[in-house]
């Protein structure tokens, strides 16, 4: 317990600092509005829970990246970085990293799961079947599913968030930590379902090994994981996904991205960092000018 | 503090919400059966229904999982068709539960193998109930199986009735009715061959002997039927003749530029006889009657004896009644009321006829109604009136190569099965080229062209076949109202509306249509979304060359495609593209729209398309397409 000493202090300090930014909350309404305009547009909203969660996938795996590099890309750096401070504190990097990435993801689970709520309230109250002539029922359409899908739409936003956290360690100073970030949200966007494709393309993934290799990519495994638990029980069409390759995919990315941020320390980081530069300068003069 | 450890509860309850949402199971429960009236129902035509009285039909509903409404069968064999249908499944999702209703615990047969009893009313799904098929039990339309709640019921009435006692698993050998169009496709070659037949067997009724010559042999053309031997011809010299007269023999009237006039009151000619020819007469001087005030009261009241009254005794230049054999031809009649009524007629031939009606259609009634006849019309032309072929209870009428021009509508089925309607050229109709009402199945309108009028064809019922019509220049070109139908190898040009989708249960195949030019290709209204395409098979959408992706022409974005280019470049945006993506996924649960996932980049039929340009630009004439 006293390895994680501190981390309540910090992630409640990170929290106070997202409620803090009045940007954040312009971020969630501007969700909202995104989210409502998506649905009016799509009609999904009309037809219920699942179509709705249909609707918003796709823009979902664009949006929910970007919200965690917004909160994650200057987690260690810019005015946050008063980790010299901290440290005067018997705080070890682990509490730190621990606490930072948890008051960030609850500030991202708020800022992406309220206005996913509003929706699914709005789905409640206008969305689902009703006839005056005809005897209706639900069909599989439920509340429950689209809980999971909110639910897998935060877990998707802990691995970005995790994952830009840990861009934003490796690399110090300002400026490059805004291209780090970008980079993960470039990985994450297009990467792996790029590589997969290449894959295929190229012949290395087999048909039947497509599900396990889309579930090592985030966004892939996101998107599997809606399609398997939320859509596919209207459909009843399984298989897009690797389930368990996938959890264990977001779970991964997800610790291994939190063990970069407490575990480098301070002299690793710049060892690496020092390393990449020498690279780059012998890089540099074998290039014939 | 406090608020900290109120933060942390509400997020480890939140978390565990989460993390709950994936151990319960969505749908709770099945759906409870509901009153059949409730559901949306489907199985035998109106006509069917109507004429089941007391007896009974073994029913099914099932909830699936896409589709928020309960769908009742009458016709268990159809609910379990439709349970391994694909088409139905890609549309409305797997079916959660399936419902039969148990027969009536004292059920018995009638002659003709109906089921007598009343409706219990008591649901229990398929899957408990045992089921006897191959039985002598049948519905209207066909052989059915009959559930029981208990073995020893089903196995009492298999002993009494034949068959066999088998469980839901064997639905595959259920007795079904056809459940789609192709049937009423391939029936055409057919159809057009025993129409033939009938034309020449009523043709034959020309080869007689001259036996009367009116004006030489008879003073009047009543005293020359009066005095007309079986099977001669009474001959009628070019001028004038008065009417009314009756025909109540088995004669041939023949005339050459004829004219009999009858005195504005009541019908012309009437026929009473088996085996009459009229052919190459004018008939003018009808009354304008179109409702009679007394009914003679026959015993052949049925339940339509109202709809018989209000249709089928208007003043006529010619009516049939009670007939076999009839030939009209080369006949030409002007009429405030109706041309030519033919009430339980057989064999009956109209060729080669022109009505001209009213000009107004309001005034005026129709050109040929059929009460339970099925005839042969075809190479008529009706000008003005109401409609220009009314039908009831007329399965099996052939209605071919044809023009309408004027009237309300080109042809009005009521209570008509099995019918063709093939080869005809509708234009300037108030309301419709052609219109089905009253549910019925099977009936086959193909290769029709329809012009300048309200709506196209517009459709209800079952099983039936809309294929190879041009439908140009109307308000709404086709109506795809029919269930269980296939609408193909249509050209749908310069229409305000092209198709119009308004079944509430889509279960019908659209494909291989020509739509171009139209202001909305599509228009859906109430029901889910239909999937417009068959496999790889699609339809060809003016503005949906070259996509190489599914293509919505009720979306906003792709409905605008063939009108501006501007719709491509917001077609592209990776919003709409996302939206697009995955919008067929859950169709049963989405309203009103239409997607088409294999839409093509080439007409099916491009020179009836160019045609049917020629004709929307007005450079060239819907007759003379008709004519070739």
């Amino acid at each position: 317990m006293s390895r994680l000493r501190g981390v309540g202090p910090i992630a409640w300090r990170e929290i106070s600092t997202v409620v803090r930014t009045r940007g954040y909350l312009l971020l969630s309404f501007g969700l909202l509005v995104v989210f409502l305009g998506v649905l009016r547009g799509g009609g999904g909203i009309r037809g219920g829970y699942v179509p709705t969660a249909v609707d918003l996938l796709l823009p979902l795996e664009l949006l929910v990246p970007l919200v965690a590099v917004a909160l994650g890309y200057r987690a260690f750096s810019g005015d946050n970085d008063d980790r010299s401070v901290l440290r005067t504190y018997p705080v070890s990097d682990r509490s730190l990293a621990v606490g930072v990435f948890a008051g960030r993801f609850v500030g991202l689970a708020a800022i992406v799961g309220t206005p996913l709520a509003v929706v699914g309230l709005a789905v409640s109250r206008i969305g689902g079947p009703s006839s005056s002539v005809f005897a209706t029922h639900q069909g599989v359409d439920s509340p429950v599913l689209f809980v999971r899908f909110i639910a897998l739409t935060i877990c998707f936003g802990a691995a970005v968030l995790a994952m830009t956290m840990a861009a934003s360690v490796l690399v110090r100073t300002g400026r490059a930590t805004l291209a780090a970030a970008l980079a993960v949200l470039v990985v994450v966007v297009a990467g792996g379902d790029l590589l997969a494709l290449i894959g295929l393309t190229a012949g290395v993934i087999e048909d039947d090994l497509l599900g396990t290799a889309l579930a090592v990519s985030p966004n892939a495994a996101y998107r599997g994981l809606v399609l398997e638990s939320v859509v596919g029980v209207a459909t009843d069409q399984g298989g897009t996904i690797d389930v368990p390759v996938a959890v264990a995919g977001l779970a991964g990315w997800t610790a291994v991205s939190l063990a970069v941020i407490a575990g480098l320390g301070r002299r690793t980081v710049s060892k690496i960092r020092s390393r990449f530069r020498i690279g780059f300068e012998r890089l540099k003069d074998t290039v014939p000018r | 503090m406090a608020i900290r450890v109120a933060v942390l509860v509400v997020c480890c309850l939140l978390a565990s919400v989460g993390a709950v949402s994936f151990l319960v199971a969505p749908g709770a429960s099945d759906p409870d059966p509901a009153e059949f009236d409730r559901t949306v129902a489907m199985g035998l035509t109106l006509e069917e229904q109507r004429t089941l009285g007391e007896r009974v039909v073994p029913r099914a509903q099932i909830a699936y999982s896409q589709y928020p409404y309960l769908v009742g069968y009458r016709g268990i064999g159809l609910a379990a068709a439709a349970v391994d249908d694909p088409l139905v499944s890609q549309q409305f999702g797997y079916p959660q539960v399936v419902y039969v209703e148990t027969a009536p615990p004292d059920v018995s047969l009638d002659d003709s193998g109906f089921l007598v009893g009343e409706y219990t009313g008591e649901w229990i799904p398929a899957a408990e109930a045992v089921f006897v098929i191959d039985s002598a039990a049948r519905i209207p339309s066909g052989p059915t199986p009959v559930a029981f709640n208990e073995e020893d019921r089903a196995a009492a009435f298999a002993s009494t009735h034949g068959g066999e006692v088998v469980g839901w698993e064997e639905r595959g050998r259920f007795e079904a009715p056809p459940s789609d169009g192709s049937d009423a496709r391939d029936r055409i070659d057919a159809q057009h061959a025993a129409a033939n037949e009938t034309v020449d067997s009523a043709f034959e009724l020309l080869d007689r002997p001259t036996g009367t010559v009116v004006g030489e042999d008879a003073p009047t053309l009543s005293a020359a039927l009066e005095n007309a031997e079986a099977g001669t011809v009474v001959r009628l010299p070019p001028g004038t003749y008065r009417g009314p007269v009756e025909i109540d023999r088995s004669v041939t009237l023949s005339g050459e530029d004829a004219v009999i006039v009858g005195d504005g009151n009541g019908t012309v000619v009437t026929v009473s006889a088996d085996d009459v020819a009229i052919s190459g007469v004018s008939i003018a001087g009808v009354g304008e009657s179109l409702q009679p005030e007394d009914i003679p009261d026959e015993d052949r009241s049925d339940w339509d004896r109202q709809t018989e009254a209000a249709y089928g005794y208007s003043d006529a230049a010619i009516t049939a009644d009670g007939v076999d054999r009839l030939l009209v031809t080369g006949a030409a009649m002007d009429t405030p009321a109706s041309g030519i009524i033919l009430r339980d007629t057989q064999g009956a031939v109209v060729d080669g006829v022109r009505v001209n009606g009213t000009d107004e259609w309001r005034d005026g009634f129709m050109g040929v109604v059929t009460i339970r006849s099925p005839a042969v019309i075809q190479r008529s032309t009706f000008d003005g009136g109401r409609d220009g072929v009314y039908t009831h209870r007329s399965d099996g009428i052939v209605i071919r190569n044809n023009r309408f021009v004027d009237g309300r509508f080109g042809t009005h089925f009521m209570y008509t099965s099995d019918g063709l309607f093939s080869g005809n050229c509708a234009s300037e109709q108030a309301l419709s080229g052609i219109t089905i009402m009253t549910s019925p199945a099977g009936n086959a309108i193909a290769d029709n062209v329809i012009t300048d009028t309200e709506q196209g064809i517009s459709t209800s019922g079952s099983d039936s076949y809309i294929g190879g019509n041009v439908v140009v220049d109307t308000d709404q070109a086709i109506r795809t109202s029919a269930r269980n139908s296939l609408y193909a190898d249509n050209t749908v040009v310069g229409n305000a509306v092209g198709f119009r989708a308004s079944s509430v249960f889509p279960t019908s195949v659209v494909v291989r249509n020509d739509v171009a030019d139209n202001d909305r290709h599509v228009r859906a209204t109430s029901g889910p979304l239909r999937v417009w395409s068959e496999g790889e098979e699609g339809n060809y959408w003016e503005g949906a060359e070259g996509l190489d992706r599914r293509y919505s022409p009720t979306d906003p974005v792709d409905g605008r495609l063939h009108r501006t280019e501007a719709a491509r470049t917001l077609a592209a945006a990776p919003i709409v593209r996302g939206l697009r993506t995955l919008r067929g996924s859950v169709p049963g649960m989405r309203g009103e729209s239409v997607i088409d996932a294999a839409p093509r980049d080439t007409p099916v039929h491009p020179d009836r398309l160019e045609t049917a340009r020629r004709i929307a630009d007005g450079s060239a004439d819907p007759g003379e397409v008709c004519a070739a």
